[in-house]
């Protein structure tokens, strides 16, 4: 963003960045595992997407990359030294957590409802795997917004001290960045 | 105005424009599955992933702000990006 000191440097610091490699590179391995074995039954694998609901999918992209929107905005409140602000856009991109996690776990009771669990077959496996797994980032990122957001508005951040929310902030744009690529896997590609 | 102001009013309407963009992809996506039926279509794979290969460089780029961090994470965060798409479009092929 335009904002940033003109010295380039990594917003939240260069821990938080390998962190999101080593996801990344965890993710990706799932990803290639979902493809690779759709690929030796791709009927088995369209019978399980035919039992979800790509629009609750499309709602909850909208709801995450909402959710990014407004982390991203309190990482320039925190830069503009506004304490209040940026904990009401952590708190907001928080609530955002949780009506994904609401949305997922309506999913996820209509599947369980079905008789459906991880042994069921491979589709399942990796749709209740990976999408727990990303359920449970979400989880953790939702603690660390509203964590961030009550030291914020107690005046512990500011541009002077950024890194906390920087690193808060990638962390959430790092569990949008997963299901950007979940929801297509999982519900569209076919 | 001030500087400061100046590109703090900046960013702010990048992320708009970022979020609006991202929001018209989903949508797109989610169209394109939903007219191509329930067939396997690598055709339709390959546009939905496509997709989520260029919003995913808009969250690295803008949300994660990778467009002001050393050149190096940049690069590795495409090419990495870029090369898990084409396995996966492989796989899908």
């Amino acid at each position: 963003m335009a904002t940033r000191d003109p010295a380039r440097e990594l917003p939240g610091g260069t821990v938080i960045w390998l962190f999101v490699a080593i996801e990344l590179l965890t993710f990706g391995l799932f990803f290639v595992g979902f493809a690779a074995s759709r690929r030796s039954d791709p009927a088995l694998f369209l019978a399980g997407q035919e039992q979800l609901h790509p629009l609750s999918g499309a709602i909850n992209t909208v709801v995450l990359l909402s959710g990014g929107w407004l982390a991203a905005r309190g990482v320039l409140a925190n830069r503009a030294d506004a304490p209040r602000r940026t904990a009401g856009f952590f708190v907001a991109a928080a609530l955002a957590g949780i009506l994904f996690m609401v949305i997922k776990s309506h999913e996820y009771s209509e599947v369980f409802a079905a008789g459906i669990s991880l042994s069921t077959n491979t589709f399942w496996f990796f749709y209740l795997f990976v999408t727990g797994l990303h359920f449970l980032h979400v989880l953790a990122g939702t603690g660390f917004l509203l964590g961030t957001a009550w030291q914020a508005k107690r005046g512990a951040y500011g541009p002077d001290a950024p890194s906390t929310v920087e690193a808060v902030a990638v962390f959430w744009h790092l569990v949008d960045l997963i299901w950007v690529f979940l929801f297509p896997l999982i519900y569209l590609a076919r | 105005m001030n500087v400061r102001e100046s590109g703090k009013r900046r960013g702010v309407g990048l992320l708009l424009l970022c979020w609006i963009i991202l929001i018209v992809l989903t949508f797109a996506s989610f169209r394109i599955a939903e007219a191509d039926g329930n067939g396997p279509r690598a055709a339709t794979a390959t546009l939905v992933l496509g997709i989520a290969v260029i919003k995913a460089h808009l969250i690295g780029a803008v949300y994660m702000e990778l467009m002001d961090a050393p050149r190096v994470w940049a690069v590795a965060m495409s090419a990495y990006l870029l090369l898990l798409t084409g396995l996966l479009v492989a796989l899908f092929a």
